[in-house]
């Protein structure tokens, strides 16, 4: 455990921790764009700035990758980091006028327009990095990557051409803070379809990277929950029955112990692929199966295997 | 040059040169007859759908009897003027992981003159590395092309002593001499090629000029 | 052989000195990159073709550059017993009256710029007598290099072997007292006492930031790490300066001796050198280098004996000036794009693979040598007490002699434009200047006076940085040279970061804006505030550095720039 002080604050936290990490487990708020608590922190955006003083030195540096160490002095809110955030912001809007949460960004900045003298553009994507992160380093996939640098740095898929590793899981969608990444999930209804002319399978389009995959449908209840190359992917990572793999997650059921007809033989436990089942010691001979929710991906393996069908 | 017909079904990537490349191992008086009943077995190969290569691929292997078939495999290794057997070879040049790909990429702009991107699809393959990071070292990097060079290459120097010498206004004179005409020149713009005391100084073809000969020697590569 | 002690090293030494003052007459061509650009490669050739046609019992040798760029193609020819000459600006057409002259023993008076009688022994306190016995009359006329301003200003420690040795033959840099540094370290030093020496000789990082060496060293040396690594940062990427190439191409083994002992002082075994990506000669220097030092056992294991083992490998770039930044750098010899990461963790504690690694400047490393045999204390008494020791300065620009030369530092810039460059050309007078690279700003006429060194140029808002000098004259547009560096940023900026990528592109479009004539107040105040926040929030020091273009040229030149607003009411 180190000491530092944040804007006066005196915290004590791990040693090696971030800045930004420290300021957040302490509610001293600092803003941040590119940063997520799933992925390395990148310090693209600049927004999480803070000044820093070590050994007699100031230095201004990005909060989400800074680690702390004994002694060090961080500012959050000085005038020289608040006229650099409010560039950042202005730099932003001037790139990406049209997109939402630059605008509201730029609001609680208190900038009203873009300077006239700036260049304006139509951009949607601020280049912070989070989805390309998400599919190499979480999802592990590779289909996008930056390409190009400086100026004409963009994200995109191999030669601009459909993104043969792309497995649709939609991950950049979801992470993209602009909204720049869409997708488009195209059930099986006929009347939805623009052109009248209907879709053979549902599927799904991740539009950007010109990719689109069909959606597995549910055995139980008939919808189209994920798409095929996803579920396909996961099954060669994870020991799960390949009948997980056809319920969705509405339709997947958590087991329940019938504790009257339960033996407590275990074989329930042995057969759990993630872990889930664990004796409840009610003490002495009756040890009964419990099931840990949180670990549970209701692949129903331990319904099978159990001799007397307590688990239903 | 292998005159490719016009049809419409709907052919992949290279699927379109390969089945004409395996015509070109008929007699010419066969050829059409072949071409009726090998386009019968891909269409039910492709289901309807586009033909793809490893269906044409997949042809030659059942179908093609030797000594054809090994001249046909050579011959779909050159299409798009891509020998894959060096690529190959290349990449066995440099055992190792992530820290070898710059090296290969600059051995294989080497061989070819530019990185073809099937030879990437190759490395990403023997490597295990992605497609798309070898997609952003082959366009974050100056030193790659992803097009075969021009006939000619004009290389200018863009370093600040030549700048400041007239540099900039011959670089100028040259874009607009060189581009978008269709010529077969590249200009490339790189920084101090060192030879400061000749400045503004560009390299055509190999052979170093000073600014005023330079355009003699441009001019003479334009009219070719 | 190998080389197991240091007699054995004598023994070479002995071997090269008889290349270098040879009972043959020598005829060396400076073939470095700027010698071959003007046609020395063809010269070379005819020369070897005239000698053997003419029946001269000569040795045609390929050396590098000794900085007179201004006079290339440069020719040498020493004959037994002679003064060393030098020819400056010869042509294919004389080559063959070159080679008749050593038999005839006339000169061709023409062409001559130098002789040299004899110069200092690197190796004690003897001399390399060229010329034995009386000077013969026909030399006499000729001034002796050591007189020429050209020279005697100069302090030749680190470039002393360039245009004089052949970079293919080691028995040469051998014989110029080459590798005994790395016998005295090993045999008679301990790693920290090294450190010690350089700490002692208070040299400073010759890339840019200026970072104290021997901190530096000993940071790496205290670091944990199963496997620590050197690499020489050779990337060079401004756009006025190609000396890692020229020292590359003319003495590489000053190179290898000061990575080895520096890999011997912070405890690594594997060291790099990453070398800008269009330098092919000098890659090739490098690594034929690179083997003959691994077949006298200077390089690889159990170097001389001593216990001491080092491997060495050349890496290619692959062509970006972000990569000169060093966390950008490693990043980029282990396969990725190039884009700074942050720091702490300094590559000293976790660099390259994660492991503990030295990043040093290409001539921080080649000063190394000199400092371990002459001693820390001794570097320390040349140049200024906090900017010690010598720097490489390569002129261009508007200069009448495009030259490179070697001062202490502590010169001033006035002196060496004047000395070397001999001024302006075609008589003009110089308006402007700029030292270390475009984040050195463009510095006006009146601050000719300043001294090179460290502290005082970073306090006129200039940085000494690579060395380069470019020197601008009177007609020189300083709004086309403010769009030329900040185009340079742009070209190079990694984009990571939005306040380098966003805000270099909107300096570009503002400057357009100006030289277009649709410049107002409104841009020169929207300029400083964006100048303000990339150099407070970027992420390295290009980004940091990328307005300082502009923003000097606003502060040096203003009526250049406020001349072409559009007046308020107008």
């Amino acid at each position: 455990m180190v000491t530092i002080k944040i804007n006066g604050k005196t915290i004590k936290a791990e040693k090696g921790t971030s800045v930004l990490e420290v300021a957040r487990a302490n509610g001293i708020h600092i803003p941040t764009l590119c940063y997520n608590d799933a992925l390395k922190p990148y310090g693209a955006c600049r927004l999480c700035i803070v000044e820093i003083r070590k050994n007699g030195k100031t230095s201004i540096e990005t909060s989400c990758t800074y680690p702390i160490e004994e002694g060090l002095k961080v500012v959050t809110d000085s005038r020289r980091i608040l006229e650099g955030r409010k560039m950042v912001v202005e730099l932003l809007l001037a790139r990406c006028p049209d997109v939402k949460s630059m605008r509201k960004l730029a609001k609680e900045y208190g900038i009203k327009d873009i300077p006239p003298e700036m260049k304006k553009e139509s951009d949607e994507c601020i280049l912070c990095g989070q989805c390309v992160l998400a599919c190499n380093e979480v999802v592990k996939a590779g289909a996008i990557q930056f390409a190009g640098k400086g100026m004409n740095k963009i994200v995109d898929s191999p030669f601009h051409k459909p993104a043969e590793d792309c497995i649709a899981c939609g991950s950049c969608v979801f992470i993209c803070p602009t909204g720049v990444v869409k997708k488009n999930d195209l059930g099986l209804t006929l009347s939805s379809s623009p052109e009248g002319q209907k879709p053979t399978f549902p599927k799904r389009e991740i539009t950007n990277w010109q990719v689109e995959h069909k959606l597995r449908e549910c055995k139980k209840c008939g919808n189209p929950f994920a798409p095929e190359p996803h579920l396909e992917k996961v099954k060669q990572e994870q020991n799960l029955p390949s009948e997980f793999f056809n319920i969705c997650q509405s339709c997947r059921q958590y087991p329940v112990i019938d504790e009257d007809k339960c033996l407590g033989c275990g074989g329930c436990m042995e057969n759990c692929p993630m872990g889930a089942l664990e004796f409840d010691d009610k003490g002495g001979y009756d040890k009964k199966a419990h099931v840990y929710t949180q670990n549970c991906t209701a692949c129903h393996s331990c319904e099978l295997i159990c001799p007397v069908q307590a688990i239903s | 040059m292998v005159d490719i017909p016009d049809n419409k079904e709907q052919w992949k990537n290279n699927s379109q040169s390969m089945f004409e490349t395996i015509l070109q191992e008929v007699p010419e008086g066969m050829r059409d007859v072949f071409r009726g009943k090998l386009m019968e077995i891909l269409k039910q190969k492709s289901k309807g759908g586009a033909i793809e290569e490893n269906h044409v691929m997949e042809v030659v292997q059942e179908i093609v009897p030797e000594p054809f078939k090994s001249n046909i495999l050579k011959a779909f290794s050159l299409i798009g003027g891509v020998d894959m057997n060096k690529v190959a070879e290349i990449i066995e040049k440099f055992p190792g992981g992530q820290e070898t790909l710059i090296p290969i990429l600059h051995a294989i702009q080497a061989q070819f003159g530019y990185v073809p991107s099937e030879s990437l699809l190759m490395v990403s393959q023997k490597k295990s590395t992605f497609l798309s990071t070898l997609y952003r070292l082959v366009t974050s990097y100056q030193a790659f092309r992803t097009e075969p060079p021009s006939k000619y290459t004009v290389t200018a120097c863009n370093g600040s002593g030549c700048h400041v010498r007239g540099g900039g206004m011959i670089l100028k004179e040259l874009e607009n001499r060189i581009s978008g005409k269709g010529t077969q020149i590249t200009l490339e713009k790189v920084r101090c090629l060192g030879c400061c005391d000749i400045s503004p100084a560009l390299i055509i073809n190999g052979q170093v000029y000073s600014g005023s000969e330079a355009q003699a020697k441009i001019s003479e590569l334009l009219n070719k | 052989m190998e080389i197991k002690k240091v007699s054995d090293l004598e023994k070479i030494r002995k071997e090269g000195m008889n290349l270098i003052c040879s009972p043959m007459t020598r005829i060396t061509v400076g073939t470095a990159t700027c010698g071959l650009a003007k046609g020395a490669g063809k010269i070379f050739e005819a020369l070897k073709y005239e000698v053997k046609k003419q029946k001269v019992k000569a040795d045609v040798v390929t050396v590098g550059c000794n900085g007179l760029c201004y006079a290339e193609p440069i020719v040498e020819v020493i004959r037994s017993g002679r003064p060393r000459i030098t020819y400056g600006n010869v042509s294919i057409e004389r080559v063959r009256e070159l080679v008749k002259s050593i038999r005839t023993g006339r000169l061709l008076n023409d062409l001559v710029l130098m002789r040299r009688d004899r110069e200092k022994s690197p190796v004690g306190t003897g001399f390399i007598q060229y010329t034995q016995g009386k000077l013969p009359k026909a030399f006499a006329g000729i001034t002796e290099y050591r007189r020429l301003g050209f020279f005697k200003n100069q302090m030749k420690l680190i470039s002393k072997n360039a245009g004089t040795i052949s970079p293919e033959k080691i028995e040469e840099y051998i014989a110029m007292a080459g590798y005994t540094a790395l016998a005295k370290a090993l045999t008679k030093m301990s790693p920290e006492a090294v450190v010690k020496e350089v700490t002692a000789s208070k040299i400073r990082g010759r890339g840019g930031a200026g970072y104290p060496t021997g901190a530096k060293w000993q940071a790496c040396r205290m670091a944990n790490g199963d496997k620590k690594y050197v690499v020489c940062n050779g990337s060079e990427g401004d756009p006025e300066i190609g000396m890692h190439r020229s020292f590359l191409e003319s003495d590489p083994h000053s190179i290898i001796e000061g990575i080895i002992i520096a890999g011997y002082a912070v405890g690594a075994q594997e060291g790099y050198i990453y070398v800008n990506d269009r330098y092919l000669l000098a890659m090739e220097r490098m690594e034929s280098a690179i083997k003959q030092a691994e077949d006298l056992n200077l390089l690889g294991d159990n170097i001389m004996d001593s216990g001491f083992s080092f491997s060495l490998q050349v890496k290619r770039g692959g062509g970006a000036y972000i990569c000169g930044e060093e966390t950008a750098l490693l990043n980029a010899l282990e396969g990725s794009f190039g884009e700074p990461q942050s720091r702490p963790p300094y590559p000293a504690q976790k660099g390259l693979f994660g492991k503990p690694t030295v990043v040093n400047n290409l001539e921080t490393l080649a000063n190394i040598p000199l400092i371990i045999l002459k001693g820390g204390k001794w570097f320390s008494g040349i140049g200024t007490r906090l900017s010690t020791g010598t720097k490489i300065i390569a002129l261009s620009g508007n200069i009448a002699q495009t030259c490179w030369v070697e001062v202490p530092l502590g010169m001033k810039i006035k002196d060496i434009i004047d000395i070397f460059g001999k001024g302006i050309a075609k008589g003009k007078k110089i308006k402007a200047f700029q030292t270390g690279g475009p984040s050195g700003g463009i510095l006006p006429a009146r601050l000719l006076n300043l001294k090179l060194d460290y502290e005082q140029l970073c306090r006129a808002g200039s940085l000494l940085g690579s060395g380069g000098l470019l020197v601008m004259d009177e007609d020189t547009n300083m709004l086309d040279m403010a769009k030329f560096f900040t185009d340079f940023f742009a070209d190079e900026s990694c984009g990571k970061c939005t306040s380098c990528r966003e805000g270099v592109k909107q300096l570009q479009y503002i400057l357009l804006s100006i030289i277009e004539g649709q410049g107002t107040e409104g841009h020169i105040s929207l300029m400083k505030r964006i100048a303000a926040a990339m150099a407070d929030t970027s992420a390295c020091a290009l980004g940091k550095t990328a307005a300082v273009p502009i923003i000097s040229v606003m502060k040096h030149f203003p009526r250049e720039i406020k001349g072409r607003l559009i007046k308020k009411g107008a």
